[in-house]
């Protein structure tokens, strides 16, 4: 049978072994979590890619046509 | 550097990111890409309406988005599989494998309602903050918040995910994650 302190000590080893574990266990979903890395893979695989002709060719159409951008601070009034 | 080059300056270095967003969200290489250029047509013809200084990312994916919404509800084509028939058509994973086919994974994001496959998109991989990812969807965050969530275990009921491999609180370290990775 433990004592007081024993059981006390006893249960901050468990303690410290779940947050322990649970720390471990979040660690490995966080690193293996496939979802944010699949999405990661899609995203990326498309934003590293080059820009497709069209659009390059629409950038260049646009490149003399004016902008009419507002004033930083600006209101609409 | 005048305000309209600054403004197509930025833009221009914005396209990669909403070039990954419309594929993400409509699934389809041709009509992303017809999206991204409507986007940057209304764009420039809006520029006026733009406050330098503020997020144009932000505004460029509300604009993105607004398109992509106004062009399923103009085909009344939703991508939408209540009945989950095409998930029972995806390939299952061989035991062991613990990687998703990444095929298998973007037929399953199209699986998803247009709702919460923007969500995941936007905060699981281009790195918004659920208070952007609001502003672009026009809801509060706590919409954005659950959206989140039930997407994350809609896709890993159709991946057939075990639970060890989703972890349901991810979007805050996919956030940090996609911010990290300069898109």
């Amino acid at each position: 049978m433990l004592g007081g302190r024993d059981r006390l000590e006893q249960g901050m080893s468990e303690d410290r072994g779940a947050g322990g574990r649970g720390g471990q266990r979040r660690r490995a979903v966080e690193k293996t979590d496939q979802i944010s890395k699949s999405l990661r893979r899609v995203y990326g695989d498309v934003a590293s890619e080059p820009l497709p002709d069209d659009l390059l060719k629409l950038l260049e159409k646009l490149e003399g046509v004016d902008v009419p951008t507002r004033p930083k601070g600006a209101s609409d009034e | 550097m005048t305000p309209p080059a600054q403004f197509k300056a930025e833009l221009i270095s914005l396209l990669p990111s909403l070039r990954a967003f419309a594929h993400s969200l409509s699934g389809q290489a041709a009509r992303a890409d017809d999206l991204v250029q409507d986007t940057v047509v209304k764009a420039l013809s809006n520029a006026g309406q733009f406050e330098p200084g503020t997020n144009m990312r932000a505004w460029l994916f509300t604009i993105l988005r607004n398109q992509y919404y106004s062009l399923l509800r103009k085909q009344r084509r939703e991508v939408e599989d209540v009945e989950g028939q095409h998930a029972l058509r995806l390939a299952t994973r061989p035991a062991q494998d613990d990687s998703v086919d990444l095929e298998d994974f973007k037929r399953a994001l199209q699986q998803l309602p247009p709702d919460q496959r923007e969500v995941l998109i936007l905060i699981g991989a281009s790195g918004c903050s659920y208070e952007e990812a609001a502003g672009i969807c026009n809801c509060a965050v706590g919409t954005i918040k659950s959206r989140a969530n039930r997407a994350r275990k809609r896709l890993s009921d159709i991946l057939g995910l075990k639970p060890e491999e989703v972890d349901l609180s991810a979007p805050a370290a996919a956030r940090r994650a996609a911010r990290s990775t300069a898109w």
